[in-house]
């Protein structure tokens, strides 16, 4: 499997990846998150209580945009895991990475079920999610942020010395 | 250039100097105490980058969220408390714009002759005007688009330009590396 992954680290595909095609890949990763992350903040920030008026079971349309920027995500995160996937495996940040995605993305499913999905779309304008609920929404919050702070800090390090790790 | 982040503060090459003193103002913006942090630090760079990506996400998430709904994804929302959230999209803003100095001061020779930047600046600066008409044109309609009612043509039309120059913000502000 390691030298599986070196292979791919040292090949043309890889070096294509890189050297071709990174930028776009990139503004795709990024477009992608402020989809998904973007939606799922206006989401929880509903739960926790800004945007009273807002009928909770209304926002469950903004979930399939919620997966519409996870698709490309999962997509161009590949891709951008296909340059360095040696480097990567053994990378805490990129493990702690994918395990904050998964945990957003479990939190995002369960308020979905039993919160989003629950209920008339046109009711409950100004209803109170229970604490459970609120609590549910800070984890996923915190997810998020964290799952960006460990890919900007992925881009400085695993990436950096690829030699694109700049942006503003 | 940027690249040097996790290094000490690069001495400057003959080149850069010479630019340097034909840019005053550049020059002194560089020789900020901004300027200067962001250079010396080791973890400055990154840090600012995350805020900066988690501003992002807040201020499109929410501006993204208010266009979608217009244009009627979503549309059992209604829009009167959607909009209400945009004092939240202000802060993302807020984040962004100082972050994105913290960025200029660090280097402003890399961005200020930066297409994909001066492009961004642009942007950012047309995505305003159209927040602007859409509040002289359609925010007073805002309330009347409650849960199922659909927004006016001239309302979709200024969203999907939001939603567009958006797009072309994060495109531009992700080249400004490769430009």
């Amino acid at each position: 499997m390691e030298h599986l992954l070196l292979a791919q680290e040292h090949s043309a595909f890889a070096n294509w990846l890189s050297q071709g095609i990174y930028p776009p890949i990139l503004t795709l990763h990024s477009i992608g998150m402020a989809l998904l992350v973007g939606l799922q903040v206006v989401i929880n920030l509903r739960v926790l209580g800004f945007g009273r008026g807002l009928p909770i079971p209304a926002l469950r349309r903004f979930m399939k945009v919620v997966w519409i920027g996870f698709g490309v995500n999962a997509v161009t995160g590949t891709l951008l895991f296909l340059i360095a996937p040696y480097k990567l495996v053994h990378s805490t940040l990129f493990i702690l990475k994918l395990s904050l995605i998964a945990s957003g993305l479990i939190l995002g499913a369960v308020l979905n079920s039993s919160l989003l999905t629950v209920g008339d779309e046109y009711a409950q304008a100004n209803a109170n999610p229970s604490l459970r609920a609120k609590t549910l929404a800070v984890l996923s919050l915190t997810c998020w942020m964290a799952a960006i702070v460990t890919g900007r800090w992925l881009a400085y390090t695993t990436f950096g010395d690829i030699g694109f790790d700049t942006d503003g | 250039m940027i690249s040097t982040i996790f290094a000490a503060e690069p001495v400057p090459t003959a080149d850069v100097i010479a630019l340097y003193a034909a840019h005053p103002i550049l020059a002194w913006i560089r020789a900020t105490q901004i300027g200067e942090f962001v250079r010396n630090s080791t973890w400055a760079f990154p840090t600012l980058q995350s805020l900066h990506f988690i501003g992002m996400s807040l201020l499109i998430g929410i501006v993204g969220a208010i266009d979608l709904r217009v244009l009627g994804v979503a549309r059992a929302v209604p829009l009167g408390p959607l909009h209400r959230l945009l004092p939240l999209a202000f802060i993302g803003f807020g984040i962004n714009l100082t972050t994105g100095i913290f960025f200029f001061c660090h280097d402003p020779m890399v961005y200020a002759f930066n297409n994909a930047f001066r492009l961004k600046m642009l942007l950012i600066l047309a995505s305003g005007l159209n927040a602007l008409w859409f509040g002289l044109g359609v925010f007073i309609d805002v309330d009347k688009w409650g849960p199922g009612i659909e927004a006016s043509y001239l309302a979709k039309v200024i969203s999907a330009l939001s939603l567009l120059i958006w797009i072309g913000v994060i495109t531009a502000g992700r080249y400004i590396a490769f430009t």
